[in-house]
């Protein structure tokens, strides 16, 4: 390829008076008229203008020019602008350069007058600086991914199930992965849920039907776009946008789903009993049973660490559909997108409170249990220790929520959880008194406010106080030490003691961030790649989040978050393809080593190791340059920041004081 | 015609010399054409560098006024200077003084220790010692370096016969890792081990977590170390993209545990990463940083 000559134009931008009023902009226009292999330097008013683009385009075609230059804002505004108005011209995006003399420059020395001189100095040092790299730039070329419409939904909870149904609704295929037996998540065992008061398992309408779905009607089962995996966690996990491959392993379940009939028989001759963790301890369950009454798929399942393997229940079943000896099943797959929606766990505070020592101290997923019709006491508010109906019910808000030692967020649902409990519990036991101990109220949602003012009304007690001390009296009762955030202190008799515990990421989900490389904040939930521009997606291209995955959520702002994942994850599987820009890591194969420290420290999985050397996936990869730092023996580079570029760039800025030497 | 060629040593311990020695029977072959004008552990001399030298092998750092001189005048006479071993091509373990702030490292060795008798910074009859240590490109242009610590003999040979017959001796600008037997295996070290550890035999010592410079260390030494499970210690220097030795491997470790590395301080890091490249490394600037304080 003969070398063609360079040639630059440099266009330096008043930014009406935003550059103007500091930077004398013709003079660092006239000063860029000498740099090496500048052909042609002007000034505009505002060059991201029609006419400012038009003006670059009609010297481009004059001065044949083909590396551009555009002193005016940060890149972060206007390169893809200025790239756009190049490629018209003819030029590949990645021949432009752009000079920051606007967020560097003016605004840096608006405020001293006496700096002026200087900044138009350093305008012209960074425009310098430009044209030194401007001659050292490639062109950059794209290629494309096929993605086909297939997306993997992990966790099918609310924003798991959610998203699903968008997805097959709108012609997608979903494989859709849950680890525990049945659907539904947190959700399910809530018994019923607050705004709307209803059952915790419903999941939102499809579109055009106005119906209810609800999880026992097996609209998911049925759906033959969506394929359902329980008990089934993601194994492994590789590859990039349109290419994802997944090994997932489901754990036996001991009952054959398509042949069973549910008639109870198996469970009733199961001669284990242990403490059913859906209750948190407040009931018991068989080593073989059916997770919750409403549970899908509609079969018992069996739970093989307390199973003795005794058979009875297989003698009993009338459709042998029980097979003890079942291994884990492995399936790959491969998708086009991900949905992570692996939900929350609640925390669990022991040694605060005297939780897990009285009896009576119990969390408020437990009292939802307990107000579930189909609970563990069939609806009824009962104590722990002697069933009795509770005389007075404490609540204590923000446990291990906005707490320095354990959790600093707000866990943004327990406020209305309490109160929901709280109403609940005077509209049916109006004799008992219920009092919230909180920090601060915070009643945000649509028609929340309704449930703060109805407990108000109802009589429920509001003490704005920290909880010093508990201690457990003789009948199994338990004695506050209140201080009033107003200063005064007394000592408050409960029966019951509730707690309304941190909403924390889920048990295993630092495992599946480092299966999926995904990135987690302090608190551990998964980090969005941008709170407010980009929050259902993650840093790695197709990868999206749905549900309290990535930060405390309550219901509504689960399934909100779910239709932005299932949208977001449908634009690159509609159009079939995405199309990526080349400005990537590249290797240089006779240099590289094949010592994998690019592999292990990529965030998005874009490199593999291949015979040896590394190999990047170009689709995969970001050009966050990582690697390139990483590399020892300095075999990989970033194609639009190679060092002689960057090199260039700092020679250039520093030609005029005659320290550069490389 | 004969080729007039010069040796010359300055701050080094004359193993390059040796390793010269060592090329052996081949060295008759080479020294058919050559005529030795000028060496001083090979022939006894005190006379003035001789004029139209062709190559002049210069081996050590650069410590003294009287090595710099020494350098200027050799140059002024030579065609061609090549910077032979790792003091001289790259400051080589002398370097690791600068560490210590170059003059008063002399002035502790020889008013602090034990073996000098009279604590005192000898200054008469002798040369002026120069601040810091450096590399002879430092002081002089240089053509060429041969490096190593000591230089591989097989190479030194293959670079003279090179010139001899008029062409332009080529280092490998690959890694000491192209030449490496041992399995690569495509994972990163997460957990640093001491030499003293035993490494599985045949595996890649720095996947095993052996600090190995390999990675970043020029080849042409067939890795002889590593392929006896002794790692890199990297005393040929950066390979041909390597911008520094020292701070590549540095990055390079930079993902592990931060309990792993954070061990390492100024005078550890400065004689695992750069044993020999030190007084030309930017691993220096740390030490104006550490002086600070």
């Amino acid at each position: 390829m003969p070398t063609e000559e360079t040639r630059i134009g440099v266009f330096v931008c008043k930014c009406g008076t935003n550059i103007a009023k500091v930077v004398d902009v013709p003079a660092v226009a006239d000063y860029a008229k000498n740099l090496p292999n500048v052909v042609y330097s002007g000034w505009q008013l505002f060059t991201c203008s029609e006419e400012g683009q038009t003006i670059i385009k009609e010297h481009i075609k004059k001065h044949k020019l083909n590396r551009v230059i555009v002193a005016s804002c940060s890149p972060k505004l206007h390169e893809p602008t200025f790239r756009r108005t190049v490629m018209e011209a003819g030029i590949n995006p990645f021949y432009f350069e752009m000079a920051n003399i606007r967020e560097q420059v003016s605004w840096a020395h608006m405020k001293q007058k006496d700096e002026y001189a200087e900044a138009t100095q350093k305008a012209k040092d960074l425009v310098r600086a430009a044209v030194f790299r401007a001659s050292q730039l490639e062109s950059i070329g794209s290629t494309t991914q096929t993605v086909p419409p297939v997306c993997m939904i992990i966790g099918a909870g609310i924003a798991g199930i959610t998203a699903s149904t968008l997805l097959a609704d709108n012609g997608y295929e979903v494989h859709l992965v849950e680890r525990s037996p049945a659907l539904g998540g947190k959700a399910a065992q809530l018994g019923f849920v607050f705004m709307t008061d209803t059952c915790g398992v419903c999941v939102p309408p499809k579109h055009g039907e106005m119906a209810r779905k609800c999880l026992s009607k097996r609209v998911l089962l049925n759906d033959p776009k969506i394929h359902v995996y329980t008990q089934t966690e993601v194994k492994q996990f590789s590859g990039y946008i349109g290419n994802f491959q997944a090994k997932l392993q489901t754990q036996p379940r001991g009952v054959n789903i398509n042949t069973c009939t549910l008639c109870g028989k198996c469970i009733e001759s199961c001669p284990v009993e242990v403490p059913h963790e859906l209750d948190l301890g407040l009931g018991t369950r068989k080593a073989i049973y059916l997770p919750f009454p409403q549970a899908v798929p509609r079969a018992p399942v069996i739970d093989f660490e307390s199973c003795t393997k005794c058979g009875k229940c297989a003698e009993v079943c009338p459709v042998n559909a029980i097979e003890l000896n079942e291994p884990p099943k492995n399936t790959d797959i491969t998708v086009g997108t991900v949905i992570v929606a692996s939900g929350f766990d609640v925390f669990k505070p022991d040694g605060l409170y005297l939780y897990g020592e009285a009896p009576n101290v119990l969390l408020q997923l437990a009292l939802a249990r307990m107000m579930d019709p189909l609970g563990p006491t069939n609806g009824k508010l009962q104590r722990v220790s002697d069933k009795q109906i509770p005389k007075h019910v404490g609540m204590i808000q923000c446990v291990g929520s906005r707490d320095p030692n354990y959790y600093s967020h707000c866990s943004r649902v327990c406020c209305q959880v309490a109160m929901k409990h709280a109403v609940y519990i005077k509209e049916h036991w109006p004799e008992t008194e219920v009092t919230i101990f909180y920090k601060d109220i915070r009643l945000q949602g649509k028609e929340y406010e309704r449930y703060y003012l109805n407990a108000k009304k109802l009589g429920v007690n509001f003490h704005r106080a920290d909880i010093t001390n508990v201690e457990e009296t003789t009948n199994n009762g338990l004695k506050l030490a209140v201080a009033h955030h107003n200063g005064s202190k007394e000592i408050v008799d409960v029966d019951m003691l509730v707690l309304s515990a941190a909403m924390i990421p889920a048990e295993g989900a630092k495992e599946l961030a480092h299966t999926l490389n995904m990135e987690v904040d302090l608190q551990g939930f998964f980090r969005e790649y941008h709170l407010k521009l980009a929050p259902v997606d993650t840093a790695t291209n197709g990868i999206y989040l749905a549900g309290a995955c990535s930060s405390p959520r309550d219901i509504a702002e689960a399934s909100f978050m779910a239709a932005a994942a299932a949208s977001h994850a449908a634009i690159p599987m509609s159009k079939g393809e995405v199309e990526v820009d080349l400005a990537k890591s590249v290797v240089d194969e006779t240099l590289c080593i094949g010592c994998a420290n690019c592999y292990g420290v990529c965030p998005y999985s874009a490199i593999q190791m291949e015979g040896g050397v590394a190999k990047v996936i170009e689709v995969a990869c970001k050009g966050c340059g990582i690697c390139v730092v990483e590399c020892p023996a300095e075999a990989i580079q970033l194609r639009h920041y190679r060092d002689k570029q960057i090199y260039s760039q700092i020679e250039g800025l520093l030609a005029n004081v005659g320290v550069a030497k490389k | 015609m004969t080729v007039r060629i010069a040796t010359m040593g300055m701050a080094g311990c004359s193993g390059c010399h040796i390793a010269l020695l060592d090329i052996g029977v081949k060295l008759l072959d080479i020294l058919k054409d050559v005529e030795l004008v000028y060496s001083y552990p090979l022939v006894d001399t005190k006379n003035p560098i001789p004029p139209n030298i062709d190559v002049a092998l210069i081996e050590g750092s650069i410590r003294t006024e009287h090595d710099k001189e020494m350098a200027e005048a050799m140059r002024k006479q030579a065609k061609f200077v090549i910077a032979f071993g790792a003091c001289s091509a790259h400051g080589g373990v002398n370097g690791l003084a600068n560490v210590f702030g170059g003059i008063e490292g002399v002035e502790y060795v020889y008013t602090k220790t034990i073996l000098m008798a009279q604590k005192l910074v000898p200054s008469e009859h002798v040369p002026q010692i120069l601040q810091n240590d450096l590399r002879l490109s430092d002081v002089v242009k240089v053509d060429f370096i041969i490096p190593g610590c000591p230089p591989n003999p097989d190479e030194i040979a293959s670079v003279l016969t090179a010139l001899l017959s008029g062409e332009t001796p080529v280092l490998s600008s690959k890694s000491i890792c192209d030449e490496c037997p041992l399995e690569r295996l495509t994972e990163a070290p997460t957990k640093l081990r001491r030499t003293h550890e035993v490494p599985e035999p045949d595996k890649c010592l720095l996947s095993q977590g052996f600090l190995c410079m390999g990675p970043a260390t020029r080849a042409g030494c067939n890795a002889e170390c590593p392929r006896r499970g002794m790692p890199c210690t990297g005393c040929r220097g950066p390979s041909e993209t390597v911008w520094d030795q020292g701070v590549a491997m540095l990055d390079a470790l930079a993902a592990m545990e931060e309990d792993e590395i954070s061990g390492f301080k100024l005078p550890r890091l400065a004689g695992t990463f750069a044993r020999y490249t030190y007084a030309s490394s930017k691993l220096d600037n740390l030490r104006k940083g550490v002086k600070k304080e």
